[in-house]
């Protein structure tokens, strides 16, 4: 089955890699329960990432029980969900730099960082997580445009980046 | 590195971008491969797909005309009474082939009813509808939880009210970069007192890494005695589900469970119970039976829950985890109390040797009468809620000193709960209202992409039938719901005096819409209104009773983006 590794990945994006596991698996159980809904075959990956992606997002608004880790960000609201925070828990490339460059993904608007850590760490293409967010990939692509010119910012003067819980939009 | 096309005009991802940001796309796309070569390997996932794969499809139901269901209902059992073939599967491949099938399936049957989009039709058409006309009553706000003060800067989460007394309210909260706390209030909200919480450690000398997770219940005989779970992690999370299990024991009974030990020595993780009788200002150790948590459904890596407790006469029910080696073992033992929940002790001893534990349980009202519902070992673990397999009813009419096997719920990809038992005159048998989804699997895609359903059974658990969604708005996503949670994330339903079941639906279409509640009773068609909407979106609902404090009364939580209200809705008001 090919789309486990996907599903994988974009599950370690969005709830982080200590609970990547559990989501993706959880994942799975829903498509499967939810088999009868699929009416296209050739959307298959598409839907299987789509419910991972609101698996994910209903994972980190804490509808899962009435509990938070203290290592985890709290949220200022029960329907705003955070993401995982891209960290040095996996692999760290070589670039130099590599920290500061996560580190300024963090610090991006929700919006905007959604679509960054769906795109180049869930390795997911404009047209999937246009569908999985509900917005046109035309959009998508705004938002990477936007992300990569806030990004190139920050990264240039890499002492004003903020810290991460406390990023704009209110996360 | 992907650079994918980007649709445009033939060009890469890279190309249609401005010059000056290709070098950074270049950049972040390799971190991305980075990123991904220190990925977990999937193999807990793959087996999964393998416990998966040992059932042939995933359920499904048919979905007949009006005609055909209500003949269909008189001569076929429910749904869950027909196990559906094995095909030995034990691949994702043939997950997804067997989902394939079944969707073919789906379509088919669709077209042969002729409801091509059509939700399940009518299921019990054994007597006319009950329409009650337009509710004249109004929703009252009660109380309203927000960012202001107080609790001033305190991350939210929703409120758990005491159905004793449903002013009083406890609340776990947190600051963004601090460790969870409690606190309540018994105004309905005026005002709020901090908890002072036992066995935390003090928040200058937790690890950066380390914190406790809170869970709580309210009993419902009590406003003010409350049940706390303290799970205090002295290292990262994902530590605890490893090593083995150490007891601390005083006067030769287990206090609590470690949970692992970082590997230079030392307990990273430990788990503690507490109790009160006064409201949260004081605090003793909880008297289990076995180290564990009052509740159900607990992951080792994802802290602990403390679950429903649930009445009957002066005594409480509730389920217990006991703590094994591996971490907790869902979804737990029954366990009941007799001194207000100072001690428990556990009732199940009779399940025990049929190797079930039990996934959930309802007391009958004014009466003995308990049910449990059991799974058997072996489930996919996920907060407890993805197990697959079947689940078997059991009936107690001695407070749990004996059980007999009354039914079996197959299909059930996930665990089954026990919406009502309620206790119908001239000694018939309880009726007994089942919903095969766990609470955690809500909201599962697309509004209606997986619409939830309520089972009935009038014979204790025998046999099942689908209760009718004629009556609910087209729009309406089924929740499923936990009874005896008044006011937490968990319930969404109630039960009145009558025996109707309340859920909350969207009369209107449209996100963002509010939630009007709707009812229905064994032997009804459809569901009918009994309430106008309320403030937004209902996260959970408590029926009151009628009684000297007053009428029959509906309370609700209503959840928006930064606050939630309590409402509560009284009939014959206008």
């Amino acid at each position: 089955m090919p789309y486990v590794p996907a599903v994988l990945r974009v599950t370690a994006a969005l709830v982080g890699t200590a609970d990547a596991e559990d989501a993706a698996q959880e994942t799975i159980v829903r498509a499967w329960q939810a088999a009868p809904t699929l009416r296209d075959e050739g959307a298959l990956r598409s839907w299987l990432l789509q419910i991972a992606v609101n698996l994910c997002r209903d994972w980190q608004r804490g509808r899962f029980g009435t509990r938070q880790r203290l290592n985890e960000p709290l949220l200022a609201s029960s329907d705003v969900e955070d993401l995982a925070l891209i960290g040095s828990d996996a692999g760290t490339s070589d670039h130099t730099g590599a920290l500061d460059l996560r580190r300024a993904i963090n610090t991006l608007e929700h919006d905007l960082r959604l679509v960054v850590v769906l795109r180049y760490y869930a390795e997911m293409d404009a047209t999937e997580v246009g569908a999985a967010l509900g917005v046109p990939a035309a959009t998508v692509r705004t938002r990477l445009r936007r992300a990569l010119m806030v990004l190139r910012d920050r990264l240039s003067a890499p002492h004003d980046l903020p810290t991460a819980g406390t990023a704009e939009g209110g996360q | 590195m992907a650079d994918n096309h980007d649709g445009l005009n033939g060009r890469t991802e890279t190309e249609s971008l401005p010059p000056e940001l290709r070098a950074l796309h270049q950049q972040i796309l390799a971190d991305g491969v980075a990123w991904r070569a220190g990925l977990p390997s999937g193999e807990r996932v793959a087996r999964a797909v393998s416990a998966l794969g040992d059932r042939a499809s995933p359920p499904v139901r048919p979905r007949p005309t009006m005609e055909i269901a209500a003949s269909a209902a008189s001569r076929a059992p429910s749904p869950y009474s027909h196990p559906l073939s094995r095909g030995g599967l034990s691949s994702l491949g043939a997950l997804l082939a067997a989902a394939l099938v079944v969707t073919l399936m789906g379509v088919l049957l669709n077209a042969m009813a002729g409801h091509p989009t059509s939700r399940p039709g009518a299921h019990l058409a054994t007597a006319t509808a009950a329409a009650t006309g337009t509710p004249t009553g109004q929703w009252v706000s009660i109380a309203r939880y927000d960012s202001g003060p107080p609790p001033s800067g305190l991350a939210l989460f929703v409120p758990i009210v005491a159905s004793g007394d449903p002013r009083v309210a406890y609340l776990i909260a947190g600051k963004p970069d601090g460790p969870p706390e409690i606190r309540r209030t018994d105004d309905g909200g005026t005002t709020w007192h901090l908890l002072t919480l036992p066995g935390v450690p003090d928040p200058q000398v937790i690890p950066p890494q380390g914190g406790y997770n809170l869970g709580l219940a309210v009993s419902p005989l009590d406003a003010r005695v409350v049940f706390l779970a303290v799970e205090v992690i002295q290292h990262a999370t994902p530590i605890c589900a490893g090593g083995s299990t150490g007891l601390a024991r005083q006067g030769g009974r287990p206090l609590y469970s470690s949970l692992g030990f970082a590997s230079g020595g030392g307990v990273v993780c430990s788990l503690r119970s507490y109790y009160s009788t006064d409201g949260g200002n004081s605090w003793h150790d909880l008297r289990l039976p076995v180290p564990g948590v009052l509740g159900s459904g607990t992951a080792t890596t994802d802290g602990v829950t403390v679950g429903v407790v649930r009445a009957q006469g002066t005594r409480l029910y509730a389920l217990v985890s006991p703590l094994q080696n591996e971490g907790f073992s869902p979804p737990g033992r029954l366990a009941t109390s007799v001194d207000g929940g100072a001690s428990w002790e556990f009732i199940d001893a009779a399940l025990s040797p049929q190797s079930q534990t039990v996934a959930d349980y309802l007391p009958v009202p004014n009466s003995a009468t308990l049910f449990a519902l059991t799974s058997p070992p072996g489930y996919v673990s996920f907060h407890g809620s993805s197990w697959i397999g079947h689940q078997e009813v059991w009936r107690s009419d001695d407070g749990g000193g004996s059980w007999r096997h009354v039914g079996t719920l197959s299909y059930a990809s996930t665990p089954s709960v026990l919406v009502a038992a309620i206790r119908r005159p001239n000694g018939a048998q309880p009726l007994l209202y089942a919903e095969p989804s766990a609470p955690a699997l809500r909201d599962v895609g697309a509004p209606g992409m997986m619409p939830h359903d309520l089972h009935v059974s009038a014979d204790s658990g025998h046999t099942w039938q689908a209760a009718p969604t004629d009556g609910t708005p087209a729009s309406a996503v089924w929740e499923s719901s936990v009874p005896g949670v008044p006011v937490s994330e968990r319930g969404t339903s109630g039960v009145l005096a009558d025996g109707s079941i309340v859920m909350p639906f969207a009369p209107n279409s449209g996100s963002g819409s509010a939630d009007a509640l709707y009812a229905w009773k064994f032997g009804d068609s459809a569901w009918h209104q009994v309430s106008p909407p309320a403030g937004g979106r209902v996260c959970s609902v408590l029926v009151a009773p009628s009684g000297p404090g007053g009428p029959e009364a509906m309370w609700v939580t209503v959840c928006s983006a930064n606050a939630v209200a309590v409402e509560r809705y009284t009939f014959g008001l206008s």
